[in-house]
């Protein structure tokens, strides 16, 4: 028990340090302290499983004790730059003003093929349209324009999108009411009632999807065994 | 805060149930020793009675503690214990001298070994 205790915290930090050693890339979209504790865990919960031999504590404790470690490093890297970066790592920037930093690019292993992948996955094809690209500490690439090579936002043509939908909040999903979201949206259940009827239904239950905006806009999908003509109605 | 206080809670809590466990895994096995130890001398004073009497203490004293045991340890350890706990009182009933001074032998090792796999020592984690 005191074995698997000490072996387990000195593995979740020597498989941590290893990750950091081995670079970004190979994190995909969790941070490496979530990676170790997700391998880790998975492998530790299927031996006790699986040999009836090994006493079911000689899994328990070492899954505590990295949940508790994890949480502890996590909340100490929120409060801490210190233990962030330590744990996590601090953002690369392989590309600022259309220009790739090479000696970055070696520091992350990351050749240019891969880079030029990752800008083509983000819409992006040529490197110098690029003011500034990030690499995150859980490996994602974020890429910021040049000033010039962004999409014409509403604002900038000095257009009214006041009007326009932003928020929009699921009231029914497969037949049955969410009425938290219902009441947070302001609605109640005769308003509810008299949108079912205007498009020919009588109960929730014929419901499949209804979603409603916060400009009032109503999309509605009757469920297809109450349906002759499934699709999408908007009011 | 609570999350740190919840996580160091569950952190303190499993040292103080390790250290707790070494502390009670050596109290176990040396008390298994001195049963063993008390049949053994009885043995070489060829008193064969108390030998037989304090054999069958050790396998009592023993089946009391499995259900801790089993929680604790590897299973197959376990057993093999129990046979050699086994091997050992029935050389004792049989007044089979070699066999019993031999399980007796081993069974000083196996305890010992248990004993030892709980201790804080760099050796056993490494």
């Amino acid at each position: 028990m005191l074995t698997s205790f000490i072996r387990t915290l000195i593995l979740y930090f020597f498989i941590i340090f290893s990750l950091r050693i081995m670079g970004k890339r190979q994190l995909g979209e969790l941070q490496p302290s979530e990676l170790v504790t997700s391998i880790l865990i998975s492998d530790l919960a299927a031996v006790p499983m699986q040999d009836l031999g090994i006493p079911l504590l000689q899994g328990i404790i070492p899954i505590l004790t990295l949940f508790s470690t994890e949480l502890l490093i996590s909340v100490f890297s929120a409060r801490s730059v210190r233990v962030r970066t330590f744990f996590c790592g601090h953002t690369s920037v392989l590309i600022k003003n259309g220009v790739i930093n090479q000696r970055e690019l070696k520091n992350q292993r990351i050749n240019v093929t891969e880079l030029l992948e990752e800008l083509r996955l983000k819409d992006v094809f040529d490197p110098r349209q690029v003011g500034c690209a990030y690499m995150e500490t859980n490996g994602e690439l974020s890429v910021q324009l040049m000033a010039g090579e962004r999409p014409v936002t509403a604002s900038q043509m000095e257009l009214d999108s006041s009007q326009e939908p932003e928020l929009y909040t699921t009231l029914i999903a497969q037949g049955r009411v969410l009425t938290a979201n219902l009441k947070s949206s302001g609605l109640d259940d005769t308003w509810l009632e008299k949108e079912l009827r205007k498009n020919g239904l009588h109960t929730p239950k014929e419901v499949y999807l209804m979603v409603v905006d916060n400009c009032g806009g109503v999309m509605l999908i009757p469920r297809e065994q109450f349906s002759k003509e499934s699709g999408v109605k908007e009011g | 805060m609570r999350n740190i206080i919840g996580a160091l809670s569950v952190l303190v809590l499993i040292i103080g149930a390790v250290i707790w466990n070494s502390h009670h895994m050596s109290t176990i096995t040396g008390k298994a020793a001195l049963y063993l130890d008390s049949a053994l001398s009885a043995e070489s004073r060829q008193d064969s009675d108390a030998a037989v009497q304090a054999a069958k203490e050790l396998a009592a004293y023993w089946k009391a503690q499995r259900s801790y045991l089993e929680s604790v340890l590897m299973h197959n350890e376990l057993d093999e214990i129990e046979e050699t706990i086994s091997a050992f009182l029935s050389a004792a009933k049989t007044d089979d001298y070699e066999t019993f001074c031999a399980s007796g032998d081993l069974l000083y090792i196996q305890f010992s070994h248990l004993c030892e796999l709980e201790q804080w020592r760099i050796g056993n984690i490494l």
